[in-house]
């Protein structure tokens, strides 16, 4: 008879935390969203004797007393759903820090068990601890563990075993100041009258009621007690001159202070040396910068030079695929045989043809991100980023836009705060990818002479960082996605990254991008095949087809850019991979390509399309990412909506003015 | 703290935290009475700041949350603009062995007491002698309050 159970793993952000959850569950992983943001939730299973343990990963938190939308996250968690057993994690170099978060846990009541991580880098720097002594005044297991070992597992699960037999933890005692108590034993007494703890210690839901947080209002205790919250909230407001929050916090550091200076038994050489060696270079005033792009540049490289000939490989084995389906399916009409290969068979292929980006580009990501550099490129770039109202860490995604829009969007994931993602979501779009660079080297080549092309291509390059510097002051200005989030940023020591940790990694980004994107990409290829190949027996994308059709329909739009109706096909499959806007160019005019286009097309329309193509809507991918990661189609739309004005502003003004000169 | 005292190897105690981020920092462990240490300043105008909190925390904010939080000076470079004349102890020499050197030659070592005869140009008296002292090398002597003072 196995039970099903609830282990949660809570802890402040940098204590490895992610490595031991990966640890417990091996492979055994499925990630998904918090219902209604776009914060990553994590579960993963194991077997403990007769319990069927689901563990959950929370999101990184300093408090429950909530400053942040993670921290909303964890609250909203243990208020709803209270786990059968909390799982904390501490650092056991800097036990301080995170003893504020592990105390309020305890004081939850849940059975609790606490794994002091980083032994090993503890030992190393010289901090001898006492984990007795911390086990004693918590009231609950303490395990020493090294998560990139596997050291004090085992000991991990027995503890958790433990636990999960215990019906109820002891919260340990705060002192704090006499009106907090008188306080929170007033309303303890009410809620243990009126039984709405469900499991939780009253004194834990008193705590809450006093801080008002509105994710509070939702639970049953709430409701009894909140006249007589909101006035001790006032009297201790009077009494103290602080938020109740605040009062609170300082009396959980205080004890938390006290207990670090009875568990260490040597004081601790603090902070790492190699660290600070490290950054006296990497963070330099004026090297930093330059060591910087050096990285960045074979990042960069790394992603695009390896990930470039996988991706052919990957293409020409779907070609030989696309071909022997094409012989399978040689006895169907030929409508049907078309939608098979050169829609459905390509739609597949399309999706498929992201996979060795998107898993070379969170190789890296891992790495910089789990070495601690991360941090430090944030720290660099923090200064200009904040002026187009982000914060550093969005660079690095802005720059890797500029190989793939796709994987850079779902890169957000890492940013810091909603209004960070959603503004970052917004920007890459307009960055300019490799595909749409295939479409303007291919493009000023034919229309330009040798001389001046580069310069061209040059330029497009100015318009995108010119564009994604006014929509970034646009969107801070209107304030979209809110005020900004005080900048707060830990940096942490650097790390040796773990093989393992950035492998399962990158395979689940894979697997999610196939999940949550594949579909929506494999549509949009589908639809314009439709559009393109319809009604029965044209030609495609030929004038009578329903594409045709609506570039004729859409010309008094596109008339004064000076882009045409069959550039305005173009412009359609361009919404699939903007490369293929050359292959639509050589299906819609017959004939040899650039001699037609050269006569076609003047270079002043050229220029305009180029801009039009640079801004205008993101490829069905980007979109598809956009709509997984923000998990709205409010944004997904803004995106939409955003590139298509942009474009057709910037080209309008740009061809008009172009005329002039003529 | 006033902006133009943010720079690196001040120390301060914290007295109170305002601003926006006060909320954030206290529910952190950074509390009025924790000791902050600025660490280095970023690129492009100063704007964000590395400091260490507690001797042990490295975390990393903008100046404007800085400038709003009251702090009481507790060790400054000599370079800093809160530098009078008076008499003061060097806590750390923020700098390489060759530096090091150079200021033991002049009497100005680490626990030592000099007194800074006037700031503009910066000029220090340490074991009698009279020195100038420049930019970079000021920027490197971090000192204390001298006992004798008070």
């Amino acid at each position: 008879m196995s039970r099903d159970v609830t282990v949660a793993l809570a802890a402040i952000p940098n204590t490895g935390k992610t490595t031991l959850f990966n640890r417990l569950t091996g492979s055994n992983q499925s990630v998904g969203n918090w219902p209604g943001v776009s914060i990553q939730k994590a579960t993963g299973h194991f077997t403990l004797g007769e319990f069927d343990v689901e563990l959950v990963d929370l999101p990184g938190a300093y408090s429950i007393s909530p400053t942040s939308e993670e921290e909303r996250i964890v609250l909203d968690f243990f208020l709803s759903s209270p786990p059968d057993v909390i799982l904390n994690v501490l650092d056991a170099r800097n036990l301080y820090r995170g003893l504020g978060f592990t105390l309020q846990m305890s004081g939850s009541g849940l059975p609790l068990v606490v794994a002091v991580n980083m032994m090993d880098e503890a030992r190393r720097a010289g901090v001898d601890l006492d984990l007795d002594i911390l086990a004693e005044h918590l009231g609950c297991t303490v395990v020493p563990t090294v998560g990139r070992t596997g050291e004090g597992l085992p000991r991990l699960k027995e503890a958790i075993y433990e636990a999960l037999k215990l019906p109820k933890g002891r919260p340990p005692h705060i002192s704090q100041p006499p009106v907090v108590e008188a306080a929170v034993a007033d309303l303890s007494r009410a809620i243990e009258r009126n039984k709405t703890s469900n499991g939780l210690d009253e004194s834990f839901l008193a705590l809450r009621a006093l801080e008002g947080d509105p994710t509070f209002d939702e639970h049953p205790a709430m409701a009894e007690i909140r006249a007589a919250a909101g006035a001790w909230r006032h009297r201790i407001e009077d009494t103290t001159g602080l938020g109740v929050p605040a009062v609170c916090a300082q009396c959980r550091f205080n004890s938390a202070r006290g207990l670090v200076l009875e568990t260490t038994r040597s004081k601790p050489p603090l902070p790492d040396a190699l660290s600070e060696k490290l950054d006296r270079l990497l963070l330099h005033r004026w090297l930093g910068l330059p060591l910087f792009a050096t990285i960045m540049m074979i990042v960069f490289q790394g992603v695009f030079a390896l990930g470039a000939p996988l991706q052919g490989w990957l293409a020409a084995l779907f070609d030989w695929a696309g071909g022997g389906l094409e012989r399978v399916t040689s006895g169907l009409p030929d409508v049907v045989q078309s939608f098979i290969v050169g829609g459905l068979w390509q739609g597949v292929a399309t999706v498929a043809s992201f996979f060795p980006i998107i898993l070379l580009f969170f190789v890296f990501m891992s790495i910089i991100e789990d070495s601690g550099y991360m941090a430090r490129a944030a720290f660099l770039m923090d200064r200009l980023m904040h002026r187009i109202g982000l914060d550093g860490k969005a660079f690095i995604n802005l720059l890797l836009g500029y190989g793939c829009n796709v994987p850079a969007i779902m890169g957000t994931r890492v940013l810091s705060g909603r209004h960070n993602r959603i503004r970052a979501m917004l920007l890459i779009p307009f960055t300019l990818c490799s595909a749409r660079l295939q479409v303007f080297v291919f493009l000023s080549a034919i229309l330009f002479a040798p001389a001046v092309a580069p310069w061209i291509v040059f330029g497009l390059y100015m318009a995108s960082f010119v564009a994604i510097i006014a929509v970034g002051l646009l969107l801070k200005a209107l304030q979209v996605a809110g005020p900004p989030e005080p900048f707060i940023m830990e940096i942490p020591p650097y790390r040796v990254p773990m093989a393992r940790t950035v492998a399962l990694r990158s395979w689940y980004e894979l697997k999610d991008f196939l999940y949550r994107a594949g579909t929506l990409i494999a549509v949009g290829v589908v639809l314009v095949w439709l559009l393109t190949h319809l009604p029965p027996g044209v030609d495609v994308a030929s004038a009578s087809s329903y594409a045709g059709r609506l570039g004729h329909f859409f010309e008094p739009l596109f008339h004064p850019l000076g882009i045409e109706w069959q550039q305005t096909v173009a412009l359609l499959f361009g919404f699939v991979a903007k490369e293929i806007v050359i292959g639509a160019f050589a299906l819609i005019y017959q004939g040899d390509l650039s001699t037609q286009i050269a006569t076609h097309v003047t270079a002043l329309q050229g220029i305009s399309f180029m801009v039009f193509t640079l801004l205008y809507t993101p490829c069905v991918a980007t979109l598809s990412a956009i709509r997984a990661e923000a998990r709205s189609w409010k944004v997904t739309i803004g995106a939409l909506g955003l590139g298509l004005g942009l474009a057709w502003s910037a080209a309008f003004v740009v061809y008009r003015i172009g005329l002039l000169f003529a | 703290m006033s902006p133009d005292l943010i720079q690196p190897n001040v120390a301060c105690r914290i007295r109170s935290i305002g601003g926006g981020s006060g909320a954030r920092l206290t529910q952190m462990g950074i509390l009025p009475g924790v000791e902050m240490q600025i660490v280095r300043t970023s690129p492009f105008g100063s704007g964000t700041v590395e400091v260490m909190i507690g001797g042990a925390d490295v975390v990393a904010l903008r100046s404007t949350e800085i400038q709003s939080m009251e702090c009481d000076l507790v060790a400054l470079p000599l370079s800093s603009p809160a530098i009078e004349p008076g008499v003061f102890r060097v806590s750390v020499l923020a700098g390489g062995t060759g530096f090091r050197h150079k200021m033991a030659t002049i009497g100005v070592t680490e626990g030592a007491t000099i007194v800074v005869a006037s700031t503009a140009p910066l000029t220090i008296s340490a074991l009698g002698k009279q020195v100038r002292l420049g930019r970079g090398e000021a920027d490197k002597v971090v000192v204390e309050k001298g006992a004798d003072e008070s």
